[in-house]
């Protein structure tokens, strides 16, 4: 039975691909191309964020500060230094590696629960005080402009494929590391770390590990985002991108993979087309979120689970009437 | 194997394993009776790292762990199986297994270890792909041991294999580690409240009370009634 569903699964996600894939050859609006793009990266980032808190279960609440980071030094790298983004993309991911597993990895090794979401919070939250007063180099409150494309004379359907290859190939290390020993020890500290450590767990490699992974590939996708988009400010910190990264995690599923997925389709989509209502846009997002929460804790994923259930029974019986 | 040199254990604030001496030899099946609340858990929890003994010293294989972390005395050969909630629910029988071999010196054998396992459960080959919230209580036990089979280790600690099985399943459970004492050479440790059939296949027996060592003695020569009256 698993065999079916998870061939069913293979199918679903492989017309999916196909989809976006060819989707740009159908001439869609500069503007749909730019939703997509958004939603390629923040799939990245969301799923990645959903990596610590939904798999290892760290409460982190700086996963855009990482993005942040990515996306400046890859920036002010080929903005300043004109280096090519082919190099400075990896660069900005393992500058974010880097200070992050040092300045959250490290100290997060003696923390738990809410104390390393208050100190990941922290950490996000320093970083518009440090742009600001750093205005030779970073830009200040204004942030960077016209950082260059990922080559002359880029075009938006080749910013669409750039960041789709990404997209693919981010969710297969992650989908890898998930189901590799590593990903196994990662939901054995979440759900019982003395267990764990019996089975010869070690908890400081483990979270540093995790750490490591999940900033660096925020980082990446911060490189992919500016320069796809051109710029990057403060503004990135801001409360309303951090509130939407988490709505993805929540809305799509924590702890799974496929739900941030469709959480940050959802949130990119919903918000976008949400525009119209105006003012009343972030209160009918979070009224959705609510929704999602109370009626759903398990976001669309348990949606998808329990209708994928009803079909199954309902197929079992027209074969037992048959 | 395995010598404990007047530990003290303390569970919270309370001194529960005082001045306790005990030793392993290799290939021995050792069980450890005792009432409830008098050590027995905690005993083994201190063995496997999971706590460490305020004074006193544990030595494996003349090396002293006394104060190793559980991950590093796992890695030393030393497999420990909680009483309970001892599965990760939500992981299939195979996910579990993969884990039990987690540490490095299980990586090499894990395919001769699997098939040992199979072998000695052969419900689990049956059971592979499921998740273990959906197994039977007889079968969560195999699993757990099952697990602790994956690390490769050379003394395995089994606290209360039998606790909530039919006497039939019991029996299977037992002939289970009967057979990885006999074939393996594996030394077990089992903490058991089912004294005839942990006897029935113990070369030696700690009697534990208070936390403290009562007696000490071959499996052959211990009297159940002797036992019996130590419980009360």
């Amino acid at each position: 039975m698993k065999k079916i569903t998870s061939n069913w699964q293979t199918a679903f996600v492989t017309v999916i691909v196909i989809i976006l894939a060819i989707y740009p050859m159908l001439g869609p609006s500069s503007y749909l191309k730019h939703l997509f793009i958004l939603f390629f990266i923040w799939s990245v980032v969301a799923n990645y964020w959903n990596l610590l808190n939904g798999y290892v279960g760290i409460n982190s609440l700086g996963n855009i500060g990482f993005l942040a980071i990515g996306g400046y030094t890859s920036g002010i790298l080929s903005l300043r230094f004109g280096l090519s983004p082919l190099i400075t993309i990896p660069i900005g991911g393992l500058v974010t590696g880097l200070l992050v597993t040092l300045f959250l990895g490290f100290p997060a090794l003696r923390l738990s629960g809410i104390y390393i979401a208050l100190l990941t919070l922290i950490f996000a939250d320093t970083l518009p005080s440090i742009l600001t007063q750093t205005r030779d180099i970073t830009g200040g409150g204004m942030g960077l402009h016209e950082i260059p494309p990922f080559f002359p004379g880029m075009e938006k359907v080749h910013a669409y494929y750039i960041c789709f290859l990404f997209f693919l190939i981010a969710m297969l290390i992650l989908y890898k590391v998930i189901h590799s020993k590593t990903g196994l020890a990662f939901v054995a500290m979440r759900d019982s770390e003395s267990l764990a450590n019996t089975l010869g767990i070690n908890r400081y490699q483990e979270r540093l590990k995790v750490f490591a992974i999940s900033s660096f590939m925020t980082g990446i996708a911060g490189g992919f985002y500016v320069h796809s988009l051109g710029d990057i400010s403060p503004t990135t910190l801001s409360i309303e991108p951090f509130l939407l990264g988490l709505a993805m995690i929540e809305l799509g599923g924590i702890g799974t993979f496929y739900g941030p997925i469709l959480g940050a389709g959802a949130i990119v989509f919903g918000n976008e087309f949400l525009r119209l209502a105006g003012t009343l846009r972030l209160a009918l997002l979070g009224a959705l979120i609510c929704g999602v929460i109370l009626f759903y804790p398990g976001g669309i994923m348990q949606l998808v689970e329990e209708l994928g259930k009803r079909i199954k029974v309902m197929l079992n019986r027209k074969k037992v009437t048959e | 194997m395995l010598k404990v040199d007047a530990i003290n254990g303390y569970y919270a604030d309370l001194h529960v394993i005082k001045d306790l001496s005990l030793r392993i030899e290799k290939r021995e099946v050792v069980a450890l009776f005792g009432p409830n609340g008098h050590g027995k858990s905690t005993l083994l929890k201190l063995l496997c790292g999971l706590q460490h003994p305020r004074s006193g010293s544990v030595y494996f294989n003349s090396e002293e762990i006394t104060a190793y972390p559980a991950h590093k005395i796992v890695e030393l050969g030393i497999a420990y199986i909680p009483e309970e909630r001892n599965l990760f629910g939500d992981m299939t029988v195979m996910e579990n297994l993969n884990l039990g071999a987690y540490n490095k010196r299980a990586h090499g054998s894990i395919s001769q270890n699997l098939e040992f396992v199979f072998e000695v459960f052969p419900r689990l080959l049956e059971r592979k792909n499921q998740l273990t919230s959906t197994l039977s209580g007889g079968e969560s036990r195999m699993v757990a041991v099952a697990r602790g089979l994956m690390s490769e280790p050379s003394l395995l600690m089994v606290d209360e294999p039998s606790i909530g099985l039919s006497p039939s399943l019991r029996n299977s459970v037992f002939e289970a580690l009967a057979k990885i004492n006999r074939e393996k050479g594996i030394t077990l440790l089992i903490v058991e409240q089912e004294i005839r059939d942990a006897l029935s296949m113990a070369n030696r027996v700690y009697m534990i009370k208070k936390g403290q060592i009562l007696f000490e003695k071959p499996a052959a020569e211990v009297d159940i009634d002797e036992i019996e009256k130590a419980y009360f």
